[in-house]
């Protein structure tokens, strides 16, 4: 099995509009209409597009200045035109709002407030199309992680999903670190290594969690935390190795080439169209020279069953033609961003893969 | 060294022995040959490992020499679009402001969107010949400071100090403001 280009589409930005949105989110409004929405970060609004005929319908903007304002809009959720949940990461804070852009409540995900060292407690996010807010029933889950190393004195009770119930708005987190691969105070340095991504499983009663370091697939039961490992690794990767060198030893340009040279299992997203998972991997540079970018590293697309089952894979290109963080599922396909070499910056454009038997 | 090995030979041992003794101290000076050795090489590696000053140096010199820049050039501000995000808000401050300075060359580099730069700093880019853009990121600074805004300056071409806008060292563009205001009393 592999992918294939089978479409095309294409959404005209405006002056103030870049391609290459931080978050982007597909909605169904109560009218049945399918929405395109991304994050335009300069003017801090969500851009609504008709998926199915590419043309701009409408745009919320939120201010960043004033006590109502928002700095740090990198997220958000829309459960329905009412209920838009926001995430403004200078806050590490949850912000329900609605259309008319007004605020509604905060909710703040670093606990108290006053305590200087809160990052320790409490996870960072990096939301993205490729981990977005997953709703269930009663809980938006958002998955965070620790950038850079996780100290082993930690390990044990740093948690690292979010759970923000509708009624309450109460959160409370779950989900640990695997000691295995993030314990003894191995050396991963970056937040390459220790990002966590996430999809529900399609029974809905846990989380499947990928951790760049490992082959493995993580599922994490909802109710109990227990993790149940299944393999969903390349046929092609290699040994990821943390770096031998202690944290405050590594440059900059050390860890950037570690983990250019090194395989990075990144999204995993479930298509409940075709019953299948998409696992990305950002393919190792083995004997890439000193200042090679990380942009040069393939992207390759494992595809398994519903059953974990390896299908097949497929390198799509490097990270520098495709933002593979904007990637998504809809009925037509897998969409992904396809980065054109165009300075005009006019189009946002998603390519369609679908899957062929080989 | 050579004075033990010499007595060792004067004492005229049995061949075999003296053999042996021989070898035993020609090994022996081998070994402290090898461990001088390796001191006066790690020795001429210590002195000869740059500073991070010196390696930002070279890199600005080497990237400097691949464009071509107008001798009337003093300054060069280089705004990476990836980076510490309020260091790089003072930088774009910066260049809204003396963009029509032609004695500042702004390097625009790892940019991740110009379309949206544009319209921050308020100008078209293609019409200031002291906007360079840089494609092909021949200004990558390997330190950890190549997150973070820089202020060289330059004589002839050549890199005479530089500076980085960051949480530590927050007033590097008010600095160079204040330099160009007294160079222009």
């Amino acid at each position: 099995m592999k992918l294939e280009i089978i479409a095309e589409k294409k959404f005209e930005l405006d002056s103030c509009t870049a391609p290459k949105p931080e978050f982007t989110e597909m909605f169904n409004s109560v009218d049945g209409k399918l929405y395109f929405t991304f994050l335009n970060n300069f003017n801090n609004s969500i851009y609504f597009y008709d998926y199915n005929t590419q043309t701009f319908e409408k745009r919320i903007t939120w201010s960043k200045d004033g006590p109502e304002g928002m700095r740090g809009l990198s997220g958000y959720h829309l459960k329905s035109l009412d209920s838009i949940y926001l995430y403004d990461k200078s806050k590490t804070e949850i912000i329900l709002s609605n259309s008319k852009n007004i605020i509604l409540s905060k909710i703040s995900l670093r606990g108290n407030k006053s305590d200087v060292n809160w990052f320790l407690h409490y996870p960072q996010y990096n939301p993205q199309a490729v981990k977005p807010f997953i709703q269930t029933a009663h809980e938006i889950i958002f998955s965070g992680f620790i950038p850079g190393n996780i100290p082993d004195s930690i390990i044990s009770g740093f948690k690292f999903t979010a759970r923000l119930d509708f009624k309450t708005n109460k959160v409370k987190f779950s989900n640990t670190y695997p000691k295995a691969l993030y314990g003894n105070n191995y050396n991963w340095n970056d937040e390459f290594f220790s990002e966590v991504f996430s999809d529900l499983h399609p029974d809905g009663d846990k989380l499947v969690l990928s951790f760049p370091v490992s082959h493995d697939l993580y599922l994490a039961n909802l109710n109990t935390g227990v993790y149940t490992k299944v393999y969903g690794g390349s046929n092609f990767a290699g040994t990821i190795s943390s770096i031998d060198k202690q944290p405050n030893k590594s440059s900059r340009d050390e860890v950037m080439l570690h983990a250019i040279r090194n395989d990075e299992y990144t999204a995993i997203r479930y298509d409940k169209f075709r019953k299948v998972y998409y696992r990305f991997l950002l393919k190792a540079i083995p004997q890439a020279p000193v200042n090679t970018e990380w942009n040069e590293k393939p992207v390759a697309i494992i595809i398994m069953d519903e059953n974990f089952k390896y299908l097949g894979e497929t390198v799509i290109g490097k990270i520098r033609d495709w933002n593979w963080q904007n990637s998504f599922v809809t009925r037509e396909g897998l969409n992904i961003e396809y980065i054109e070499k165009d300075t005009n910056e006019k189009y946002l454009i998603l390519k369609i893969f679908t899957l062929k038997k080989i | 060294m050579k004075q033990a090995f010499n007595s060792e030979v004067l004492n005229m041992p049995a061949p075999c022995t003296r053999n042996k003794i021989l070898k035993n101290n020609y090994m022996t000076f081998l070994k402290q040959l090898h461990v001088v050795a390796f001191i006066g090489i790690a020795l001429f590696v210590g002195s000869c490992k740059k500073s991070v000053k010196d390696i930002e140096t070279d890199n600005l010199t080497t990237s400097i020499s691949k464009i071509q820049v107008n001798k009337q050039v003093k300054w060069i501000v280089i705004l990476p679009g990836l980076g510490c995000h309020g260091c790089i808000q003072e930088g774009e401050a910066f260049m809204k402001k003396y963009v029509q300075n032609s004695k500042i060359l702004f390097v625009l580099t790892k940019a991740s969107s110009l379309k949206i730069l544009q319209q921050k700093i308020g100008v078209q880019i293609k019409n200031y010949p002291n906007i360079y853009v840089d494609f092909k990121n021949l200004f990558n600074i390997h330190t950890d400071n190549s997150i973070y805004p820089c202020i060289a300056r330059i004589e002839d071409g050549k890199v005479i100090e530089h500076e980085f806008q960051s949480p530590k060292n927050g007033a590097a563009f008010y600095n160079l403001r204040s330099k160009i205001i007294k160079e222009e009393q």
